[in-house]
């Protein structure tokens, strides 16, 4: 895989789950190394997943159908799904895409593992 | 790709390959700031360019690396902004089928051309007479001001 496609993704264990760290921009050259680690994740079935977008300038629909599929399946097997540290310009796309009214956004780490 | 309007101020041709995204975007954000768009617009012209693309890339050549995409940018006077052309040489579509889903339906894809629709002020599809298909954008700034590039 090349430097233009791969996607650093730290993962911080949480006491009842995962978080999830994506380094760079997520778009259509990235968009499968994101969802191949949200898939690993959760295929444990956590009771909590939390994805930390601080580190992510720039997010294009790629990276949100990513997080669509995300959602899907964790309501599907009831994990707490939570998306956290949006930077106005993934906010604004998040935003025009009303994910906002579906995925549970908030301001910050701390605000993810008390969701 | 020849047009009718004058020669562009910014002409190139990338290979349809999703890793060549990130640096038409750098480029074409860079543009956009020095003909006086700000970080928002800047942003938003980019995240428009980069959504068309991927249409493309996807639907148009169905993910095939090595075919050609075209895009071309002009500055304009009246009013003032950016206009960006990309042309394909992919399977010609109706037009009328290049819409975005509908927003209250949530799921993965479908998004892309209603962003664009959203972020530009002017979106305009259609087939080329030579084969493949067009996609002109325009956005517009109230402050005029000249490239000064």
């Amino acid at each position: 895989m090349s430097r233009a496609t791969e996607l650093i993704v730290d993962i911080e264990t949480l006491p009842d789950g995962f978080l999830l760290r994506p380094h760079g921009d997520v778009d259509m050259a990235r968009s499968p190394a994101f969802r191949a680690k949200l898939t690993e994740a959760l295929k444990i079935v956590p009771a909590r997943l939390v994805v930390d977008l601080a580190l992510v300038p720039y997010m294009d629909s790629c990276g949100l159908a990513t997080l669509i599929e995300a959602l899907q399946i964790t309501r599907a097997q009831k994990t707490k799904f939570i998306v956290c540290n949006l930077s106005a310009r993934v906010r604004s796309v998040f935003e025009l895409s009303r994910l906002t009214t579906v995925l549970t956004v908030v301001d910050n780490h701390e605000q993810a593992l008390l969701a | 790709m020849k047009s009718d309007l004058p020669a562009p101020h910014l002409e190139t041709c990338i290979l349809s390959r999703p890793e060549l995204l990130a640096p038409v975007r750098a480029m074409l954000e860079k543009l956009a700031a020095r003909i006086g768009f700000d970080e928002t617009a800047c942003g938003h012209l980019a995240l428009a360019i980069d959504e068309a693309l991927t249409n493309i890339i996807r639907h148009g050549y169905n993910n095939n690396p090595d075919q050609n995409i075209w895009i071309s940018a002009w500055e304009l006077s009246d009013p003032t902004g950016l206009r960006i052309q990309i042309d394909d040489l992919a399977p010609q579509v109706e037009v009328s089928q290049l819409k975005g889903r509908d927003l209250d339906d949530i799921r993965p894809g479908g998004l892309g051309v209603h962003l664009i629709h959203s972020l530009m002020d002017l979106v305009q599809f259609s087939k080329r007479p030579g084969g493949g298909m067009r996609l002109i954008v325009e956005k517009y700034h109230p402050t005029k001001t000249t490239l000064s590039v």
